[in-house]
């Protein structure tokens, strides 16, 4: 949820959604065709440089964001680059009693880049999601045609999950104030009784959201001003060049 | 001659299932007044709301906008014409910014572009909501998620605005915007309709006040008619207003001579208990 709230202060907010979408799906394929190590650090850099200097993240911030793939890709990384074997098969053996752990040249190298790629996926993802709220990606979806119904479910889930974090952190805080987390047991009890009562309140909340609705006209068709901000000259310039750049890379190294 | 009823209620009936909420309601509102609504949790004022907005259909009685009959098939006219704040502001907003939030009502206007826009600005103008346009309505404040809620109502531009406990549950900071806003719209002659169980605030707030009690409308007069008649008071466990309460002290203890009525606001008791004074001789500067 985090990631939400800096997308809101982002510095890009305004950069024109479609573009930063396509920049960073562009990005992301180009980064798997290749499949380059170079190529794979650019984009790291570069996504990282772009997110924390325009987008105003606090890098302490995007440290943390980092990290969560970070831990799973070492552990992955880790089982592509060890093999473990009753022989000293690989280029290096490091002997554990009565086994070997083997390391081969080609897994290390493979596992190094695999572990580069996903993080340079990462680090694009990461641009979009840390510089454009849910609402204006749906509004690019919706412009790609996505059907109607989708998009307006996208759009209510979105706004309805504040809502029900906000009621089940109220329903946690009083239940920890009536001691209702002392123990695991108890614990257990009390996040099951909240899971229920939460889906109960959810039924009643929605037959006055509906009136809310209704009471304002709505006929069966989900609609908002949006006004987009077109791109400017530079940052189709910017764009442009960022592509051109990351093919110069693949094709050079 | 009196003004035409804006909007003209006759025996409307309504129940949720087999529980009648709403029984034999008649009233009819004039162009421009401000009313206050009272009545305990319970005595069908919101029910009563959703009716007069189109929301829920009266079992029985009608419903006259502008002297003419809202048919069943005439609820959009409704819900165009009468618009409803919510009590509970995050159950009224949708839309992911508060911009978007206000359009939304507009644009099941059927209302084109240009206008939604104009309508838009118009009501962020009107409330001051600037810096808040492209804000979540998850990042608002209790404040500012009401005073969004009455703009996204404002753009649909409708005749009669009713506000359900427009101050429930704000600080007294933002509870008095809310009133600022109020006096605001009264004054540019739009007609208000307000739930609230503040007697003090429908004393110096209503020309008039309806008493809702158990699904029936038991009083509709002046502050003034409805405060002193103890009967209706107690039926719907309402209480005098401090001010009036106050006034009847210094009555009793001789402080004060008898007036026409209650002084209406701290004011103007100071001016009327200095004038009496003064008549009496005893006034000392």
């Amino acid at each position: 949820m985090k990631i939400d709230y800096y997308a809101y202060r982002s510095g890009m907010r305004r950069w024109n959604s479609g573009l930063k979408m396509f920049l960073a799906v562009v990005t992301l394929c180009l980064v798997t065709a290749f499949n380059k190590a170079a190529v794979s650090v650019f984009v790291i850099l570069t996504m990282g440089t772009i997110t924390l200097g325009k987008g105003k993240i606090p890098w302490k911030a995007y440290v943390h964001f980092m990290a969560a793939p970070l831990a799973f890709m070492i552990f992955s990384g880790a089982a592509i680059a060890v093999e473990l074997g009753n022989a000293p098969s690989g280029d290096w053996n490091v002997p554990v009693y009565f086994f070997w752990i083997c390391f081969f040249e080609e897994n290390l190298i493979l596992a190094g880049s695999v572990f580069l790629k996903a993080m340079a996926g990462m680090s694009a993802l990461y641009m979009i999601s840390l510089s454009t709220p849910v609402n204006e990606l749906v509004l690019v979806l919706q412009k790609l045609h996505i059907p109607r119904l989708l998009i307006e479910l996208m759009n209510l889930i979105y706004r309805y999950i504040f809502i029900l974090l906000d009621v089940s952190e109220q329903m946690q805080t009083a239940a920890k104030a009536r001691m209702g987390y002392r123990t695991f047991r108890q614990s257990c009890k009390s996040f099951a009784r909240i899971a229920g009562n939460l889906f109960l309140v959810s039924l009643k909340k929605a037959n006055a959201y509906y009136d809310a609705l209704l009471s304002r006209g709505y006929d069966g068709k989900l609609e908002f001003l949006s006004e987009e901000n077109p791109p400017t000259g530079k940052q189709l310039v910017f764009a442009g060049l960022y592509v051109a750049a990351l093919l110069g890379i693949a094709v050079m190294v | 001659m009196e003004k035409e009823a804006l909007l003209q209620v006759k025996g409307l009936t309504f129940s949720y299932g087999e529980e009648p909420v709403l029984k034999d309601v008649s009233l009819a509102i004039r162009r421009g007044e401000k009313i206050a609504v009272m009545g305990s949790n319970g005595a069908g004022k919101s029910t009563f709301f959703l009716n007069l907005n189109g929301v829920l259909k009266p079992d029985s009685g009608e419903i006259f906008l502008d002297g003419r009959k809202t048919g069943k098939k005439e609820l959009n006219r409704l819900r165009r014409s009468v618009g409803f704040v919510f009590q509970d502001a995050d159950s009224q907003m949708i839309a992911a910014n508060v911009r978007a939030e206000i359009s939304f009502g507009p644009l099941n206007l059927g209302l084109e572009r240009g206008e939604v826009i104009r309508r838009v600005d118009a009501a962020v103008s009107y409330l001051g909501l600037e810096d808040l346009q492209e804000r979540a309505p998850h990042y608002l404040s209790g404040g500012e998620k009401k005073q969004v809620s009455i703009a996204d109502i404002l753009a649909m531009e409708p005749d009669l605005l009713i506000f359900d406990e427009p101050m429930a549950a704000l600080d007294p900071v933002n509870a008095q915007k809310v009133e600022d806003i109020l006096n605001r719209l009264h004054k540019d002659g739009k007609t208000l309709m307000i739930a609230t169980h503040d007697v003090d605030f429908a004393w110096r707030f209503a020309e008039r006040i309806f008493v809702f009690c158990d699904g029936m409308l038991i009083a509709d007069g002046t502050p003034a008619e409805i405060f002193t008649r103890k009967e209706t008071m107690e039926r719907a466990h309402l209480r005098k207003p401090s001010i009036m309460e106050l006034w009847d002290v210094l009555l009793q203890n001789g402080l004060v001579a008898e007036q026409k009525g209650y002084p209406s606001t701290p004011q103007q008791a100071a001016e009327w208990i200095a004038a009496c004074k003064k008549e009496r001789g005893d006034f000392k500067e």
